[in-house]
């Protein structure tokens, strides 16, 4: 019944009330529920935080509106409990409501947000328990505000509407305790951030962080603004000056003006760590797919890749070959292969300004020789000597994967001998040289091809030899003129040639120094030419190298390549065409959410919503005792009327009112916003983003900052602006003889 | 010498003044008595200027006090039964604002506040924002804030209504001091005591002037 009666007289406070409940244990359903089931409700922590400076505000509201009614309980004598319904029983009520409306709210919230945010159909019994948190929390914090009520003293509390506790001891005990928070605060946040990809180091307990930042932020700029305030006055101000720092500083705005830069703070962190966490979607897809169109080549070997985008696109304007090998999980065996001499062309935009934008070292990864295709119909071979009868082999990979051989019989007295090649039409790629017997090969040509004009080496351990080993290089060409013989097979030079490669997350080398696994299976000397943070198509752990000199003397690619062509956006439909009948299909990227899935979307999702559960209890504070500061502000006016004040200096103390609390919300927002994001964020336990992938690093947007800083500002502007619209118009000093109300 | 001449007052249909006639000449404290409603704030208001008179005139040395805003003239001040005083300034702020509003520099203006308020024996109050104090506090920092400004005219509604008699004394010495400095000192007052010490006195009731009486001429 009491609280009944209350609704009818105190309905806006108990509405007020009841909505920062409402809008409290809404975030936090929605906020626990976006987390998914392997999700970290804890996420939510700040908002909790965030409601014990929060809810005192439409509290203390209420509370001051029955401050004459709990006094005359008071004084007629009552017990403790029933004194207890009378102080708390509208607040505890309108919290209940409130919390009710709001876990409603929050279950429709989440439904809604079911299939966008792909949610679990069953949410589990997770946001109800925190739901039922923050329910408890707004419950003990809105008693601990009506407490306040009835500590008062009972005479004042009967006829002194108006009067308020001078700021003692408590003051200095909640700003020396908020002090040792944010110590153990960044303490912790320094103690550990994000792993590389694995699991986060932070603790929960950096959850809280946001919040704490925020709420000190707050206490330190209204305790700054109040010790500013008599030095301002001292140096003889302007009255308007002197006014506006009065009323930013005055009891009434000072929790106002906390409370709004604790959201405003908590709302940037937040908004900080879904960016990093949907940021981090994007730079990560652009990784695996490596550039604007991705089309994989099921059925064909990396060489023909290359061929084919030199066939389609000889200019190199659109198409760029590719290959990578990820089945493993070592990073020096996790390799990609890219066509660097178009690189730029076909994936630097894609790729500017991220970890992985090779684009500077292109030249220097493709200093080694690279793949020479050929094409001819025949193979001549003249030795010198013709005493007995020698074949001479010719291994070449053609166009279609296939390994072929083209064998030239030499019988004696034979010098020059030809045979000829069916396979190698279009082009084919040299990748050994035998005989049956010693012999020194003087000219060696396919079609037109002088190969003799290559380097030779000795093949020393034959492809598809074990992982791991290196290949002896000796260069056998001497004279213009090739020895070889049956136990001394040679290669092509560019196929044992060290290999330049960039690496990403330090690889582990063999002793015999770096190698990498060819792209044709066995392992190819590598020289490092860089360490980056991430590469294309690998990530965060791996090789890469020029597809073409990798594909110098591979003989084929190995099972476990997967090879691709990207290409630019602009591509024309005919090329694409042509990729889609070598059995392509064109894959355009469609942005990170599109591309990734993973708990990465669930946390950018519950930061979203504290962000906005934030902002929008900070809103709900300025607008807690809206109707009854109004009419304060009125009275005030008609004081400074009463006195002489006149017109133009008071509107000049109002607009100073709001200017001083916009820069003051906004300076602070800003601030601790960014400590905030630097610290807290920093080592905030983001989600794993899983092996080889680059690390959920907390960068600091300046967009965030400012749309928090600025947000909060208007929040602040806007409430000073909803109590004092009209004010000066309705402030006739005659108003100062009606009873206080 | 503030003049009222038939003067009328309605609000919200009820007549709360009619047919006043009264002279408060300077250099002299008046009194105005009467019970709750019986019109003596509603006639320190005409008076000074902070309600239009429905009926009759209210000058000030012959210039009408309405000045057509609602903010009394310049010559006026006023201590409120309700104070009237601005919640986000400390006492001394209270007092020197009023002295800022007619032009004194800020430093001289807090000097003056802080003598004002240590004539009343709240000088160390004078940090204090005024919404911390009691409501005797409150009363000496508002009569203090209409002394601090010397004006023509000096309009004290209840001035001493929640003062011990020793500080009343002391109130009621500043009002003389200032009447006898040629202003016009007018006080709305239930108290015999205050009565007593003033020059002359108007009895009200039901918003008239019941006899008017003078002493001490």
């Amino acid at each position: 019944m009491r609280v009944l009666r209350a609704a009818r007289a105190y309905g806006g406070a108990l509405t007020l009330l009841a909505a920062t409940a409402a809008a409290l244990v809404a975030a936090v359903v929605v906020g626990v529920a976006a987390t998914g089931p392997d999700g970290r409700p804890a996420t939510v922590v700040p908002l909790l935080l965030l409601a014990l400076v929060v809810v005192p505000v439409p509290t203390v509201e209420l509370a001051r509106r029955r401050r004459a009614e709990v006094a005359l309980v008071r004084v007629r004598g009552a017990g403790p409990g029933r004194l207890l319904g009378a102080v708390a029983g509208p607040a505890v009520g309108a919290v209940l409501v409130g919390a009710a409306a709001g876990a409603a709210g929050g279950l429709a919230g989440a439904s809604l947000l079911r299939e966008p945010w792909d949610l679990p159909a069953a949410p589990g019994s997770s946001p109800w328990v925190w739901g039922g948190v923050a329910a408890t929390v707004a419950l003990l914090t809105a008693l601990a505000g009506c407490a306040a009520v009835a500590r008062e003293p009972l005479a004042t509390a009967l006829v002194r509407p108006g009067w308020r506790r001078a700021p003692g001891v408590a003051d200095v005990v909640v700003g020396v305790a908020l002090l040792v928070a944010v110590a153990v605060v960044v303490q912790r946040s320094r103690g550990g951030a994000p792993g590389d990809g694995g699991a986060p180091t932070g603790g929960d307990l950096v959850l809280a962080g946001s919040a704490v930042l925020g709420v000190a932020a707050g206490h330190a700029l209204v305790t700054g603004l109040r010790a500013l305030v008599p030095a301002v006055a001292a140096d003889g101000r302007s009255t308007a000056v002197l006014l506006a720092l009065r009323r930013v500083v005055a009891g009434d705005q000072r929790a106002r003006t906390r409370a709004v830069v604790a959201a405003g703070v908590v709302a940037v962190a937040a908004l900080t760590a879904a960016t990093a966490a949907g940021g981090w979607a994007d730079r990560a897809a652009r990784l695996d797919q490596g550039g604007p169109v991705r089309v994989a080549l099921a059925d064909t070997d990396a060489l023909s890749a290359l061929l084919l985008t030199r066939d389609l696109d000889p200019e190199g304007r659109w198409l760029m070959a590719a290959a990578f090998d990820a089945s493993r999980d070592e990073p020096e065996l996790r390799i990609a292969w890219l066509d660097l001499a178009r690189y730029d062309r076909v994936s630097g935009d894609f790729l500017a300004g991220s970890a992985a934008d090779v684009g500077p070292e292109t030249d220097s990864l493709r200093a080694a020789p690279a793949v020479a295709p050929v094409t001819g119909d025949a193979v001549t071979v003249t030795r010198a000597g013709a005493d007995r009868p020698v074949t001479v082999t010719l291994s070449f990979l053609t166009d279609d994967a296939g390994l072929d051989t083209a064998s030239v019989a030499l019988g004696a007295g034979e010098a020059t001998g030809t045979a000829e090649v069916s396979t190698c039409p279009r082009a084919c790629v040299v990748v050994g040289l035998t005989a049956t017997a010693p012999v020194e090969v003087t000219a060696l040509g396919l079609g037109a091809t002088d190969l003799l004009a290559a380097a030779w080496t000795s093949a020393g351990t034959t492809a598809g030899s074990t992982t791991g080993t290196s290949r002896r290089t000796t260069d056998q060409t001497t004279g213009g003129s090739l020895a070889l013989g049956p136990a001394a097979p040679l290669a092509p030079s560019a196929a044992t040639t060290a290999i330049p490669v960039l690496t990403a997350g330090r690889p582990s080398w063999p002793d015999a120094g770096p190698a990498v696994p060819g792209i044709g299976g066995g392992s190819r000397p590598a020289t490092a030419a860089g360490d980056r943070t991430a590469l294309p198509l690998v990530g965060a752990a791996g090789v890469l190298a020029d597809l073409p000199t990798a594909l110098a003397g591979a003989v084929d690619s190995v099972s476990g390549v997967q090879v691709l062509v990207l290409a630019r956006a602009d591509t024309p439909a005919d090329v694409l065409a042509g990729l889609r009948d070598a059995g392509g299909d064109p894959v355009t990227f469609g942005g990170g959410e599109a591309a990734l899935e993973g708990p990465w979307a669930a946390e950018r999702h519950a930061r979203s919503v504290v962000a906005v559960g934030a902002g929008a209890l900070g809103l709900l504070v300025f607008l807690a005792g809206r109707r009854r500061r109004g009419l304060a502000a009125r009275r005030e006016h008609a004081a400074l009327r009463l006195v002489g004040v006149p017109g133009p200096e008071r509107r000049r103390a109002d607009v100073l009112e709001a200017a001083v609390l916009a820069g003051a919300t906004l300076a602070a927002t800003a601030g601790a916003g960014y400590l905030a994001a630097v610290t807290v964020v920093a080592a905030t336990p983001l989600v794993p983003a899983g092996p080889a992938r680059p690390p959920i690093g907390s960068t600091v947007e300046p967009w965030v900052l400012l749309l928090g800083a600025v947000g909060t500002a208007v929040a602040a502007v806007l409430g000073a602006a909803l109590v004092r619209a009209g004010a000066a118009r309705r402030s006739d000093p005659a108003r100062l003889l009606e009873e206080e109300s | 010498m503030i003049q009222l001449s038939g003067v009328g007052y309605e609000a919200g249909g009820n007549v709360v003044l009619a047919d006043v006639d009264v002279r408060f000449e300077a250099g002299r404290m008046t009194a105005l008595s009467g019970s709750s409603g019986s019109g003596k704030t509603s006639l320190l208001s005409v008076a000074g200027g902070l309600v239009e008179p429905t009926a009759g005139t209210a000058t000030l040395d012959g210039e009408p006090t309405w000045r057509g805003t609602g903010d009394p003239p310049p010559d006026v001040a006023f201590v409120l039964q309700v104070y009237g005083l601005v919640p986000v300034l400390s006492a001394r702020e209270n007092v020197s604002v009023a002295l800022r509003a007619r032009g004194t520099t800020p430093v001289e203006a807090d000097e003056r506040a802080d003598a004002a308020l240590a004539a009343l024996h709240v000088a160390d109050l004078g940090d204090r924002q005024v919404e911390e104090l009691s409501g005797g506090q409150l009363q000496r920092v508002a009569i203090a804030r209409a002394l601090v400004v010397h004006a023509r005219v000096l309009l004290a509604d209840e001035p001493t209504s929640e003062l011990d008699a020793t500080t009343r004394g002391r109130v009621m010495a500043l009002l003389r001091a200032e009447a006898d400095a040629g202003a016009v000192v007018v006080v709305a007052s239930h108290d015999p005591d205050v009565i007593e010490l003033c020059d002359a006195h108007h009895p009200m009731s039901e918003g008239r002037l019941v006899r008017p009486r003078h002493r001490a001429d």
